[in-house]
């Protein structure tokens, strides 16, 4: 048999790679304003800009676009290398990338535009989640055409998590985004309350997993051993570590949920599994650095090899964490504080960000046939980076820490010793100030990343299409039966896919059915009625600025928290809510009991009128931006009638021509509103032609914050 | 702890006890594989990223 020439496509390698680190600067940039905005309201620049609008575009930045295009490079880089082949086609590859691109760009200009699904990481509209699935399919399809038309028999271990990866990501992708539209860019999810929060955690919890980690765990199973120029150190372990991580992530989600409406039971199941996790996550991390026994000594001299520990460390720490975390003593008092925030740039700054910076530094040389420009810069940056991460991380265990324990403190007599929010935010606000210089340090080092790039990329000549020779595959001996049946799977990359498939959804499965189809998981309560139209329209101002990235709607069984806010939070309450807002950090506090007159977390509606308008005028000390737009702008009532018919579609039991009557409901509950605001003195000159106080968005939302938790105790509500 | 909580849910054990034997015997089957397959197979998948570079020859084209 004689050797077949052949090339490699090194210029699909090189776009991804520009892309990653342009967008990796982009995210870090954004994720450095939204650290500043919470010491510094001021830096909330215009409505486009604030914290709530921003953040779920620093997220996306950072997850999808660099994370997302790293992922890619490394992909496109190892794939070819591995099967010995191009890929499929170049067309597709094109496709893939531009198509991921359009998607960042779309992200980019609709979230600071405030449109939104308000699920975390999830939060872009529907036209762009069918442009994602598609992509997604593109991205499917080129892979498993490259595996069809390799020359290598065998599938190593990182292309079964390239497989896990896109089988996985495309099941989570679609089924969270099951949303009914009512127009081109709002839609209503077709879950409602602790479902959709089962769903969305689900997704949100496996994003993380088959994101953030199982492409990782491919791409350092292939480039660990390429950087320390030795195999792996066991690739039993590999075997191994790679099934029981795919079977036991997937189940791990409703972690996410402790103490809150979810049925015991499914928040048992997500303890069980999250503490099981430690395993597999345990043998991929140490299976990574055992690969570097007896050479530990080149660590000291490679670059290279030191942002490979130090990221691979950073992920067995996060996955200690992560299950201890989910223990249910320590969830009460880290869930909800910035404890999480450090857990997960453990993650992201450890672990992804330090395995792209390596992989970086390996490709652009190789791929444009030269050295790196300055080794010396690189270790700056690796200290930089470190520095860095070390300096938003432990602030930010110390705050978490802080306002756990603040939120929990109860005096000798039984009060609480806290029972004014803001001392728990103000208490706070020196380590967000070390946070966001951490997060700076860790900008800078990519910006230094960047500039010795193009330095060796100027220094070198680009290979766009690299030269190789291999064996032509065997088939007829491909399929040969025989062998272990593990072999076969290994051979057979859409059994592999299949296997992936049927793991995942094992779990899947067990938490979603039982939740959907029996009664008894979602009791409802009989005093729980729809959203009037006002609040419908006040929701979605809620959504549209991202209320729900600061603010809680969910109350746990702790007498610190019923003492605080009220009643804790039953799933009875969240029947109309498509989709659901618990939101999973407290910087400000829980709204939930807003509505309920019962409650210490009672706001009249004069209290919500000046608080948007000025917050330190109402909370001195607050961090929260000003909402003055929302005095500025008429509550927007074109799509009521979409809206309305979308969620009666989804299950809200809206009566048949509900619509017709909808805008007078709306103009007559806005006026009460207004005139209640206007009875207690207040009120707000319009500008020439602008909306009078019945027509402003703000009144929208304050009647749905009032509707918040006012149908608990509708009697001594409608008494007081 | 666990009896006081899975008692309040119907059936709720059965989830429970399911999907750990799955897992298990999953785990199991996995485990048993590894520790028989053979060690020559092992080895050349240990090598697949990095011989390659043997059997090619860079050029620019």
């Amino acid at each position: 048999m004689q050797k077949e020439q052949f090339n490699y496509d090194n210029r699909i390698v090189k776009k991804f790679a520009i892309a990653t680190v342009l967008w990796g600067i982009v995210g870090m940039l954004v994720g450095v304003i939204i650290a500043t905005q919470l010491f510094l309201p001021q830096a909330n620049f215009t409505e486009y800009l604030t914290f709530g609008r921003i953040r779920p575009l620093h997220t996306n930045a950072v997850i999808f676009a660099f994370v997302g295009n790293a992922i890619f490079m490394g992909v496109y880089h190892s794939l070819q290398r591995l099967l010995k082949t191009r890929m499929f086609s170049d067309a597709l590859s094109n496709i893939h990338f531009w198509g991921w691109q359009l998607i960042i760009v779309a992200a980019a200009i609709t979230l600071p535009l405030g449109l939104s699904t308000s699920k975390e990481y999830a939060e872009l509209e529907w036209p762009i989640d069918i442009l994602i699935a598609l992509i997604w399919v593109v991205f499917g399809w080129n892979m498993f055409g490259t595996i069809f038309k390799r020359r290598e028999k065998h599938l190593y271990v990182a292309i079964w998590f390239y497989i896990a990866t896109f089988v996985t990501v495309a099941v989570l992708h679609i089924v969270n985004s099951f949303a009914v539209p009512a127009g081109l860019f709002k839609s209503y999810s077709l879950y409602a309350g602790v479902q959709d929060a089962l769903v969305q955690w689900w997704y949100g919890h496996n994003a993380v997993a088959f994101f953030l980690t199982t492409p990782f765990l491919g791409l350092m199973y292939y480039y660990m051993p390429k950087m320390a120029n030795r195999p792996i150190y066991s690739y039993k372990l590999s075997i191994l570590h790679f099934w029981s991580l795919i079977f036991l992530y997937i189940w791990a989600g409703p972690h996410h949920l402790l103490y809150s409406s979810l049925p015991d039971w499914a928040q048992s199941v997500g303890v069980a599994f999250s503490i099981m996790l430690i395993a597999p996550s345990w043998g991929g991390m140490l299976n990574g650095l055992l690969t570097l026994r007896g050479a530990w000594d080149k660590v000291r001299d490679d670059v290279l090899l030191k942002f490979m520990v130090v990221g691979i460390t950073c992920y067995g720490m996060a996955t200690f964490e992560g299950p201890t975390l989910s223990l249910k003593n320590v969830n009460k008092i880290a869930h909800f504080t910035d404890w999480i925030v450090a857990h997960v740039h453990v993650g992201a700054l450890g672990w992804n960000g330090f395995l792209v910076f390596a992989m970086l530094y390996y490709i652009i040389p190789k791929i444009w046939n030269t050295r790196l420009y300055s080794k010396k810069a690189a270790n700056s940056h690796f200290w930089i980076a470190t520095l860095g991460m070390i300096l938003y991380v432990i602030p930010m265990y110390v705050s978490g820490w802080t306002q756990g324990q603040m939120w929990k403190a109860f005096t000798a007599d039984g009060f609480l010793q806290y029972s004014n929010f803001l001392d728990t935010t103000t208490r706070i606000l020196p380590m967000h100030m070390m946070r966001a210089l951490g997060g700076l340090l860790y900008l800078t080092g990519a910006i230094l990343m960047a500039w010795n790039l193009i330095k060796t990329a100027k220094g070198g000549a680009f290979i766009a299409n690299e030269g190789a020779e291999a064996y032509p595959l065997d088939k007829a001996n491909l399929h040969k039966s025989g062998g272990h049946w593990h072999g076969v799977i290994e051979r057979r990359p859409v059994r592999m896919l299949i296997f992936s498939l049927i793991v995942i959804l094992i779990g899947t499965l067990i938490e979603f059915v039982p939740m959907f189809l029996v009664q008894s998981n979602v009791k409802t309560i009989e005093s729980v009625r729809p959203y009037t139209p006002l609040e419908i329209e006040g929701r979605d101002v809620y959504i549209k600025e991202g209320c729900n990235s600061c603010h809680s709607q969910l109350v746990r069984p702790f007498r610190s928290e019923t003492l605080r806010y009220g009643d804790y939070s039953k799933s009875g309450e969240f029947v109309y809510d498509h989709p659901f807002l618990w939101g999973s950090k407290r910087t400000g506090p829980d709204l939930s009991r807003g509505g309920d007159k019962t409650s210490k977390s009672y706001k009249t509606a004069d209290w919500h009128f000046n608080h948007m308008y000025d917050p330190r005028s109402t909370s001195p000390g607050s961090i929260m931006p000003p909402y003055t737009w929302l005095f500025e702008k008429t509550i927007n009532t074109d799509k009521l009638s979409s809206k309305i018919s979308a969620l009666r579609s989804v299950g809200v039991p809206y009566p048949e021509g509900y619509e017709d009557g909808a805008l007078d409901l709306l103009e007559e509950q806005a006026k009460q509103i207004a005139e209640d605001i206007r009875s207690k003195g207040y009120d707000i000159a319009s500008e020439e032609g602008g909306p009078t106080l019945e027509d402003m968005e703000i009144v929208a939302l304050i009647a749905y914050l009032q509707k918040l938790g006012s149908d608990i105790h509708p009697t001594e509500t409608a008494q007081k | 702890m666990f009896n006081e909580l899975l008692d309040k849910v119907e059936g709720a054990d059965i989830w429970m006890i399911a999907s750990l034997s799955i897992f298990l015997a999953f785990f199991i089957g996995v485990t048993i594989y590894v520790v028989y397959v053979k060690k020559d197979h092992i080895q050349k998948m240990k090598n697949l990223p990095l011989d390659q570079e043997a059997n090619l020859e860079r050029s620019a084209i």
